[in-house]
């Protein structure tokens, strides 16, 4: 049905938007107005200021950059001086000194005196000792090296090599041996053309102990001897 | 319905609008938090690359100590490997040491079994050398003292032979193998330095540093001190039993003469104690006489016992050298060291006064008794000007008293004196007559005649002989008498 308004103009209702209308585009706009607002605070306040300050830690980083790089290449350096001293420390570590350790051994055997304490001499020595990378498979307590040597003892009495043994066990030859083994031995054929004419057999045989841990510190063992003034 | 559109067109159309805004807004906080967690990584990263940089100088430190004390490592561990002088030291080593190289033998094998494992490779000889033990730890000794790292991994000794010992008659050579090794620095990587900013005044306020380092890295070696009279132990000491011939001394005669002679050793160092601890001159002067004719005494003997070579046994050989030769050496050493150092005033003074009372009493025997045991230390010791004068009066006295003495050894026969009148008298000595003045030898002249006595002059002594004392031999007496000594 079509319904056709004849009042004069004047006379008729005037025409107005919805209140539901208008209060929903109202609501639509502020809405979205405060959307917008927001969305360009964020992108022009917030997100400027995160980027500006990634840009100057950025700035800063690459400024520390070459400096970093110094500091990288002198560690690099610093570890090529190390592994050298390192590796001297550990070889030095494996290193006894020999010329030491028989001139002890001498003083041992002269001091048996005439042979009130004991009278030995020795027919060889023969030393032995492992590298140190050799030594590593056999285990932290395994020795790393021997020292054996025939001797003889100018008596018929074998206590008198025991007397020796004891010397050998408490002087510092023995420092850096596994203790010897108890001595052992046998008369040798009476020689009446020499005196004495009795002599015992004996043998010596020690084993030399695997260098502490600790010892082969690097600054410790890498020392140079100093030359001696002749 | 024109409205009921509207409506539902503006609803959608904003909701659309807000849904749309409210997703850009969404991604635009999803950038950001991006764009924070990467700022977040850049600060943590500038937090490390400051730590970094803060240790900075403490590394350059290092880097520049390591750098001035790697010259020291490099004397260790050399870069090159040098085997040519490698072998020339050992050379040098066994002619310092005395001993006989037979063979060197390079360790190739050393040498490739390391290589590819570590910057450091070893290089090693074997040898083969002749030497007694003295001289082989003489080889050893320098071999690990040297500089350079070299280390002995391995040796064999093996004794001389007894024969041997028997024909040679002097010390036996033992046959020695001996492995000596060394590292050289072979780096797989080389790495430029890297340049440090004004290297030099940094390395200048390490200087204390960079010489404790290097003070560290060098160690005092073995201190070997030689055989000192130690006996060779790869020696057999043994003598045979039958090698005992006429003349030669049986090895218990050799151990008796080395115990007697050690005893009076020990007697005469007991006596140079004494003479040390004597408290007074005459006391001092008795033990000083007797500790040094009793030294002489058993220098003699040691002496003739070298020379004679009585004693083979080897253990009495080394009993003697150790308790009677060097115990000889010592206390001629010790009487050295104190005969050279100043003698006390208050010494010199009694010597002085107890030379004059036995002048003055005519006991030239007991003066020079008294001098004979101050003489070794008067030509030793430091005379400085205040002993001078003291120093001459004493050798003076003594060659007054000597003079003396000779002068009563003269056989002068004295005759008769002949007197013609005050000044006119003559002697007749040995049957020949002698007027005042006349000479009658080099050192003997006639300076007056009394009546019954006769003046001389004896080596520049004025010394007066009675008549008749050839029978008597009466003690003559010094014309000008030791004048007391002005203190």
């Amino acid at each position: 049905m079509i319904t056709i308004n004849l009042l004069p103009p004047e006379y008729r209702r005037a025409h107005r938007v919805p209140i539901k209308i208008l209060a929903a585009t109202g609501a639509a706009v502020a809405v979205n107005a405060s959307l917008l607002v927001w969305c360009a605070w964020t992108w022009f306040g917030l997100r400027t200021e995160v980027l500006g300050e990634l840009q100057v830690r950025q700035d800063d980083l690459a400024a520390l950059k070459p400096r970093v790089e110094y500091h990288k290449k002198l560690e690099e350096e610093k570890k090529s001086f190390e592994s050298r001293e390192e590796t001297l420390a550990e070889i030095n570590a494996a290193r006894i000194n020999w010329t030491q350790k028989m001139d002890e051994l001498v003083d041992v055997i002269n001091r048996g005196g005439n042979g009130e304490k004991y009278l030995i001499w020795l027919d060889d020595l023969t030393v032995t000792q492992l590298a140190p990378s050799a030594n590593k498979s056999k285990g932290k307590d395994a020795p790393i090296g021997s020292v054996r040597s025939n001797g003889h003892s100018g008596s018929p009495n074998f206590g008198l090599v025991a007397n020796f043994f004891e010397d050998v066990s408490t002087s510092t030859f023995a420092q850096g041996f596994f203790p010897p083994a108890p001595p052992q031995g046998r008369i040798s054929s009476v020689d009446t053309e020499l005196i004495p004419s009795e002599t015992f057999s004996f043998t010596l045989d020690l084993q030399i102990k695997p260098q502490e841990p600790g010892k082969a510190k690097a600054g410790e063992a890498k020392k140079a001897p100093q030359p001696k003034s002749k | 319905m024109d409205e009921r559109r509207h409506f539902l067109t503006v609803t959608i159309g904003g909701s659309l609008g807000a849904a749309l805004l409210a997703g850009g807004l969404y991604m635009i906080h999803d950038g950001i938090d991006k764009k924070r967690s990467e700022l977040a990584e850049v600060e943590v990263q500038i937090s490390q690359a400051r730590g970094l940089v803060e240790t900075t100088p403490k590394l350059e430190e290092a880097v520049i100590v390591h750098r001035e004390t790697d010259e020291a490592v490099a004397k260790i561990l050399p870069n090159d490997r040098d085997v040519l002088e490698f072998v020339r030291r050992l050379q040098s080593f066994a002619f310092e040491a005395g001993i006989r190289m037979t063979s060197y033998d390079d360790k190739q094998d050393v040498a490739t079994r390391d290589a590819k494992k570590t910057d450091f490779q070893r290089v090693g000889y074997k040898l083969q050398l002749q030497a007694d033990i003295f001289g082989l730890m003489a080889f050893t000794d320098l071999i690990e003292s040297d500089e350079r790292f070299m280390r002995v991994p391995a040796f064999k000794l093996k004794a001389a032979p007894r024969q041997k010992l028997e024909e040679l008659g002097t010390q036996p050579l033992h046959s020695v193998e001996l492995e000596v090794e060394t590292y050289v620095y072979a780096p797989r990587s080389s790495s430029k330095p890297v340049e440090i900013e004004e290297y030099e005044t940094k390395r200048d306020l390490l200087r204390a540093r960079i010489g404790a380092r290097q003070r560290e890295l060098v160690h005092t070696p073995y201190d070997y001190q030689g055989p000192r009279s130690r006996r060779d132990p790869w020696v057999d000491p043994r003598v045979p039993a039958g090698a005992v011939q006429e003349g030669e001394l049986t090895i218990e005669q050799q151990f008796d003469l080395v115990d007697r002679l050690s005893e009076e050793a020990k007697a005469v160092a007991a006596l140079m104690e004494g003479w040390q601890s004597s408290d007074n001159l005459i006391a001092e002067m008795k033990a000083r006489g007797e500790l040094e004719s009793r030294l002489a005494a058993l220098e003699s003997e040691v002496r003739r016992l070298d020379a004679e070579d009585q004693l083979r046994f080897l253990p009495a050989e080394r009993r003697f050298e150790q308790e009677v030769v060097l115990e000889v050496e010592r206390i001629r050493q010790g009487l050295k060291d104190i005969d050279g150092a100043a003698l006390p005033l208050s010494m010199l003074r009694e010597a002085v006064d107890a030379m004059y009372g036995h002048m003055q009493r005519r006991e030239y025997d007991l003066a020079l008794e008294a001098y004979k045991g101050i003489e070794p230390r008067l030509q030793a010791a430091r005379i400085d000007e205040l002993r001078e004068p003291l120093v001459a009066l004493l050798r003076e006295y003594a060659e007054q008293a000597r003079t003396v003495q000779a002068f009563e050894e003269l056989q002068l026969d004295i005759g008769c004196i002949v007197d013609l009148g005050p000044d006119q008298r003559t002697v007749l000595i040995d049957g020949r007559s002698y007027w005042p003045g006349e000479v009658i030898d080099a050192d003997l002249m006639v300076k007056s005649i009394d009546r019954s006595e006769v003046t001389f002059i004896y080596k520049g002594v004025v010394l007066q002989r009675s008549l008749g004392a050839a029978e008597e031999k009466p003690a003559p007496k010094a014309a000008q008498p030791a004048q007391k000594p002005r203190k």
